[in-house]
């Protein structure tokens, strides 16, 4: 790993243990009325995180689809690979959306799936992106592999505004935290949410220049197998 | 949901998006790494065709 990934990795650590500290130990805790007695939601802390993540999910797809139009435009190899890079980050993170959003449903409304808005247009999203995988493990030759998935993955990031303002613009039970009269939540709850979000921005930054180096070792050693093979 | 019902489904969302992120970062730190030895090598033998 070279240092300023190693840099940005430490710097995200931090971000996001102090997130989780101010998230636990600053942040309050939500208190509702319940049949007239004062009930906690514990549970609303798994949003600190949760929400950073989707954010971030959702950014990695809209990079990916912009490096894949730069492919497409530039036919520079480099430009593949962050495109897939940066897909798979956003795969890798949407299954953790999928994860605490679930398990914040199952807490909160006592079931673990909800045909809403916001969780249905978000899985569309996943099952589109996992057919991005299928595509590319399933074309053998290189630039028609790089090609096509660029071109599935700018068609693919359609989802992405459609899954972010579908709570906006269709009534669901899906808390809208962010509307456009600004937070609804206290200052303290604010800076844990963009603490961990900053964080989270970070990780993803540093796991995509990993993952961009381990492609560019990779097509190195192929290419020297081949030249010392022939 | 009483706060004693709660702490697991907190535990269990944070523990699943560490677990997850760490085992991530390790594998493609072990890629990179495995690449790296193999480009080390090949490098080498790549000198000795070379020279020869």
């Amino acid at each position: 790993m070279e240092k300023a990934t190693k840099l940005l990795f430490a710097i995200a650590a931090v971000l996001l243990l102090t997130g989780l500290a101010l998230a636990f130990l600053v942040a309050p805790q939500i208190v509702i009325q319940k049949d007239g007695k004062d009930v906690s939601i514990f549970s609303q802390k798994i949003f600190y995180f949760h929400a950073p993540i989707a954010e971030t999910s959702l950014v990695a797809f809209v990079i990916g689809a912009i490096f894949g139009a730069l492919f497409l435009a530039r036919k520079e190899r480099k430009y593949d690979f962050l495109s897939f890079a940066s897909v798979e980050l956003g795969f890798v993170f949407g299954a953790l959306v999928m994860w605490t959003g679930d398990i914040w449903t199952r807490s909160e409304w006592g079931t673990w799936w909800e045909w809403e808005p916001r969780l249905t247009t978000y899985l569309i999203l996943m099952l589109l992106y996992s057919g991005y995988f299928v595509l590319r493990s399933a074309v053998s030759e290189e630039s028609s592999k790089a090609r096509l998935s660029a071109a599935y993955s700018v068609i693919a990031a359609v989802t992405v505004p459609f899954t972010f303002f579908a709570i906006r613009l269709i009534p669901s039970v899906h808390p809208i935290v962010f509307d456009s009269s600004g937070a609804k939540m206290e200052h303290s709850m604010l800076a844990a949410f963009l603490v961990s979000m900053f964080g989270m921005t970070v990780l993803y930054v540093a796991f995509l220049l990993l993952r961009y180096q381990t492609l560019l070792a990779g097509e190195e050693v192929d290419y020297l197998k081949n030249k010392l093979g022939g | 949901m009483e706060f004693k019902e709660a702490v697991p489904y907190v535990v269990a969302a944070y523990m699943g998006i560490w677990v997850v992120l760490f085992a991530y970062v390790f594998a493609v730190n072990n890629k990179l790494s495995g690449l790296k030895k193999e480009l080390g090598a090949l490098n080498k033998a790549f000198e000795k065709k070379s020279v020869d």
